[in-house]
């Protein structure tokens, strides 16, 4: 006997996804998924993206990792409230589902909150695929990673909405090629909003923070 | 290996679909879009894998690929996405609305009465 069923495979995660993004956006906090390989700056992008804003806006973090609390530990010294989300348990999942994701954003006290950013596992295919709640998609590429990314992991810089290129200023030692990496996103998604920057000086922060600052902005409105 | 995570969510799906107790599934048909970022090899290790000692114990799973197409806005033509290129075949435009290839989606289950 044939059962019809019909149902998106991801749909109970897509649905809870939906509601953290509505809950949030109706607390006028801005959620912000964070993505990209392992090492390319993540953790030292999120320390000078709150830096940066200090006194102004308010952040908290949710850091996934599959074990580890060392990148919690590093953003605590901020002074802001950083919530670690282990996927060791979860059959060591290499990217962060919707209802770990709300679980751990509940638990802030979101009285006095701006901005949450999720620092996903480091990882350029799993993370892609599964919806967080964040208002927000941003893939941060660095540039010893190369130019060719985008073509290798389309579906990573699909459903992103800006792009990082971080650790810009290793451009001349490493023969990095901005043409070729603007072509490359070019082709994979046009839309993408994008930011060249180093977050060792920060270098070109200035129109990522803007970025932020109008996105908060949107969400209030 | 995110191909894991799905395989639970595919068995928890069928699972909730099975009509009475005893009933087994012999076959889950599932349809998997180009562009899913799902490796159906791994998708079918994981799923094996997984169903021993429950009702799907031996079941089948009958992935069914879509190819990706698309849209243009600028030329109104139809495409199918082939290489990694997002950008229109005929006139190069960048603003194209994707038609499918995104699907991750259980159809239907086989099910053996008791």
């Amino acid at each position: 006997m044939e059962i019809k069923i019909l149902q998106k495979v991801l749909q109970a995660n897509d649905a809870l996804a939906e509601q953290t993004r509505q809950y949030f956006k109706s607390k006028g906090i801005l959620v912000i998924n964070l993505m990209g390989s392992p090492g390319a700056g993540k953790t030292t992008f999120i320390s000078r993206t709150i830096e940066a804003l200090k006194g102004e806006i308010n952040f908290a973090v949710i850091e996934g990792d599959i074990t580890s609390t060392i990148d919690a530990e590093r953003l605590s010294r901020l002074g802001i409230p950083v919530v670690q989300i282990n996927t060791e348990p979860f059959d060591g999942a290499c990217h962060l589902e919707a209802t770990w994701i709300k679980d751990a954003a509940l638990s802030f006290d979101l009285q006095n909150l701006d901005v949450i950013i999720i620092e996903n596992v480091g990882n350029l295919v799993c993370p892609a695929e599964f919806d967080t709640g964040a208002h927000k998609n941003v893939v941060i590429l660095s540039t010893p990673e190369g130019e060719d990314k985008p073509l290798k992991y389309p579906l990573m810089f699909r459903v992103s909405h800006a792009v990082v290129i971080n650790k810009i200023d290793l451009r001349e030692i490493l023969d990095y090629n901005l043409e070729v990496i603007n072509q490359n996103l070019t082709t994979v998604n046009d839309a993408l909003e994008r930011f060249i920057l180093t977050s060792k000086t920060g270098e070109g922060f200035s129109h990522w923070i803007d970025w932020v600052r109008n996105q908060l902005k949107i969400i209030r409105d | 290996m995110h191909e894991l995570a799905i395989a639970k969510n595919i068995m928890d799906i069928v699972q909730e679909h099975i009509p009475a107790q005893g009933d087994t599934v012999t076959i889950v048909r599932l349809t998997l879009g180009k562009m899913s970022g799902v490796v159906p090899e791994a998708l079918q290790f994981c799923f094996e894998n997984m169903i021993p000692g429950t009702p799907l114990e031996g079941a089948k799973l009958a992935i069914e690929e879509v190819p990706a197409r698309a849209f243009c806005m600028e030329c109104q033509r139809e495409f199918e996405i082939e290489t990694v290129s997002f950008l229109c075949p005929f006139c190069n435009s960048p603003s194209i609305k994707l038609l499918s290839g995104r699907e991750m989606l259980v159809n239907s289950i086989e099910i053996e009465e008791k």
